[in-house]
């Protein structure tokens, strides 16, 4: 746990320097492009954490086991975080380099699903008493709001209008990205990972 | 065994039917509800009138929140009579489950249907093809059906009173809310209807129903 | 003659324990919801023709003590163990043979008494069969025109009465009981408690809740829950 903190830290002092004096400023977005370093890793926080509530959720039920209820609502608490982060971070950036806050763009509406989600799932967690019913409830729940995500992926790209910068790797395969700013997103992406880890184990429940 | 839980099956749905026919007040209260959501959404329009993507959209909202306040009383009125221990004791979860789905699915198909020539008259709605437009209605309301009652019987776990179930249902109907409104916008005429869209609804209905019975037997 | 008797009813006593013997075993159970310890440290064993009572002021914990063993609730800690001729059934079928009688239970006002009993009785693959229910019936006292009423209109005597008639008509061979007496009337008690002992000498597995001395008394063994 200590080489881990000591990792973090080293790592995020790291990135903090790569991204406020070596990348370049991008065409077109400017200084405001820094924010992608902050956005990018938290929005991929919010969907890993989305997916590790449902898998412990999963978990509980298959073996009853207290602490995996634990980690699955620990998850969704640090998802809710992140998803939020990631909806500031966006919601700047896309006020800098398209003139709104929110525009209804596809990936937007997902961080707002993924919102809901966790906000309707945090809100049932509170809402029951009984420990053993509420792991039990919950898990059921985060398992079937799992069942909607390929409809949504499916469907929002199609009725939402998009001007989110495509992903990683664009439609042609290739890498539509200077090295530079590559090996920062990822290492981010890392480090953002490993912070998920260690707040997820570093509860008072260990 | 097969017959014996269609059997089953039935006996809960039956159930159900005869419950409602006989206290009247709950369909009444859920029929009243959505009457008074679409005149309510007349009287704020003034006599506008709306395109067809605005009055698709607005019609869903009603129908949402009308199907809401019906899906929620599904196990919560169990609850509140008392009589969900006798369920539990003698029936097992799958024939519960899918003999309130079943009802669930009649009751809210019939209520769309019912409500839909309101909103139509009131909003001065042209729709293409009413044969497709019924479809899209019963494949939503069993949409909502069939996710509902499994989170029905969990919101009733949930001590904070009434609202969380549409807290609840929200993100999960999600996909059958955006497909609905989009296919009635079509038929309303902003477009062509699109099959594949209503197979997508369909394809909903069926995988929520089978993942609501999985899933049923860790809430029973 | 009073030697063959006893002969008799040992030899059915035998029989009975051979055939079916269920036995539910709780170890170390703690109920907790939230802070508040509703149960905690719990041991006991109940079997088949043998009558438990579990007594105890109110809010000792008795009825969550019930819905623990009907799986209605869980437990925070500890275990449950039901057993059958000593193998232990893990899955939820064994639930099934258990049938109760509490002050939560409730049949759909709505329906009419037969159409209730169709239903319950239903759902445990049991038909509904006229001549046997009349006799249910009967037993508690009850005629059988109250199968035309709806379940709603009935006093909350009748209603108990019912409720005790479906428990005799479920074939259950476990019998979890909370405070049966209640609203029921001297005549009806006396009832109840001849059945509750003719169904001990079928070899049924009785649990009883309940704070009423003449209750109590019929027990072969008592807990206490503080």
């Amino acid at each position: 746990m200590k080489l881990l903190n000591w990792g973090i830290g080293i790592l995020t002092v790291i990135l903090i320097y790569l991204v406020m004096f070596v990348v370049p400023p991008a065409k077109g977005m400017g200084e405001a492009v820094r924010i992608v370093f902050f956005h990018v890793p938290m929005a991929w926080l919010a969907v890993v954490a989305f997916f590790m509530n449902a898998y412990w959720g999963a978990m509980y039920l298959k073996a009853k086991d207290m602490r995996k209820d634990y980690l699955s609502g620990k998850s969704a608490q640090l998802g809710m975080v992140f998803v939020l982060l990631a909806c500031a971070s966006g919601a700047v950036f896309s006020k800098l380099t398209w003139g709104a806050y929110w525009n209804w763009d596809p990936r937007q509406t997902t961080i707002l699903v993924l919102i809901l989600i966790y906000g309707a799932y945090l809100t049932l967690r509170s809402a029951i008493n009984d420990e053993q019913k509420r792991a039990r409830i919950t898990a059921v729940y985060s398992l079937f709001s799992c069942l909607t995500v390929p409809f949504l992926v499916f469907i929002i790209p199609r009725l939402y209008f998009s001007l989110h910068p495509s992903p990683l790797i664009n439609s042609g395969g290739s890498v539509d990205m200077e090295p530079v700013m590559l090996m920062t997103l990822l290492l981010g992406v890392l480090d953002a990972t490993l912070l998920y880890v260690r707040l997820l184990l570093g509860g008072k429940n260990e | 065994m097969k017959s014996s839980s269609s059997n089953k099956i039935m006996q809960i749905f039956q159930k159900e039917i005869k419950c409602a026919l006989r206290n009247k007040s709950s369909f009444l209260t859920c029929l009243m509800f959505g009457v008074t959501v679409i005149a309510c959404v007349s009287f704020a329009l003034q006599g506008n009138v709306l395109e067809a993507k605005m009055q698709a959209s607005i019609f869903w909202i009603a129908l949402f929140f009308t199907f809401m306040s019906c899906g929620e009383g599904i196990f919560a009125d169990e609850v509140k009579a008392g009589t969900i221990l006798a369920l539990r004791i003698y029936g097992d979860g799958q024939s519960v489950l899918w003999g309130k789905m079943l009802y669930n699915a009649v009751f809210l198909s019939v209520m769309a249907v019912v409500l839909a020539p309101l909103y139509i008259m009131f909003m001065d709605c042209d729709i293409n093809n009413l044969f497709l437009f019924a479809l899209v209605l019963i494949a939503g309301a069993i949409g909502v059906a069939s996710s509902g009652t499994l989170v029905a019987s969990l919101s009733v776990s949930a001590n904070s009173g009434k609202g969380i179930f549409a807290i609840l249902m929200l993100p999960v109907i999600l996909p059958v809310l955006l497909l609905s409104v989009l296919l009635t916008s079509q038929l309303m005429g902003a477009g062509d209807f699109e099959m594949q869209y209503l197979g997508a609804v369909i394809f909903y209905d069926v995988i929520s129903a089978v993942g609501a019975s999985v899933l049923f037997d860790y809430v029973w | 003659m009073p030697f063959l008797l006893c002969y008799g009813i040992l030899f059915k006593g035998y029989l009975i324990v051979r055939d079916v013997m269920y036995s539910i075993i709780l170890k170390d159970i703690t109920k907790k919801y939230g802070q508040n310890t509703i149960l905690e440290n719990i041991s006991l064993k109940a079997e088949s023709g043998r009558i438990l009572a579990i007594t105890g002021g109110n809010g000792s914990g008795k009825s969550t003590l019930l819905k623990l063993i009907m799986g209605i609730e869980e437990v925070s800690s500890g275990e449950i163990h039901y057993l059958l001729n000593k193998q232990e059934i893990v899955d939820k079928s064994f639930l099934k043979n258990i049938a109760t009688v509490t002050p939560e239970l409730e049949f759909y006002p709505q329906l009419t008494v037969q159409e209730n009993m169709e239903l319950f009785l239903g759902l445990r693959d049991i038909s509904f069969n006229a001549k046997i229910i009349a006799e249910c019936l009967e037993r508690f006292g009850l005629k059988a025109n109250v199968l035309n009423k709806f379940f709603g209109e009935l006093s909350t005597g009748m209603a108990q009465r019912v409720k005790l008639a479906v428990l005799l008509a479920s074939n259950s061979e476990i019998w979890l009981l909370d405070e049966p007496g209640s609203n029921i009337d001297e005549a009806g008690v006396n009832l109840l408690l001849k059945e509750i002992s003719n169904a001990k000498k079928a070899g049924k597995l009785i649990i009883l809740a309940t704070n009423d001395s003449r209750e109590v008394a019929v027990a072969d063994e008592i807990f206490q829950l503080k």
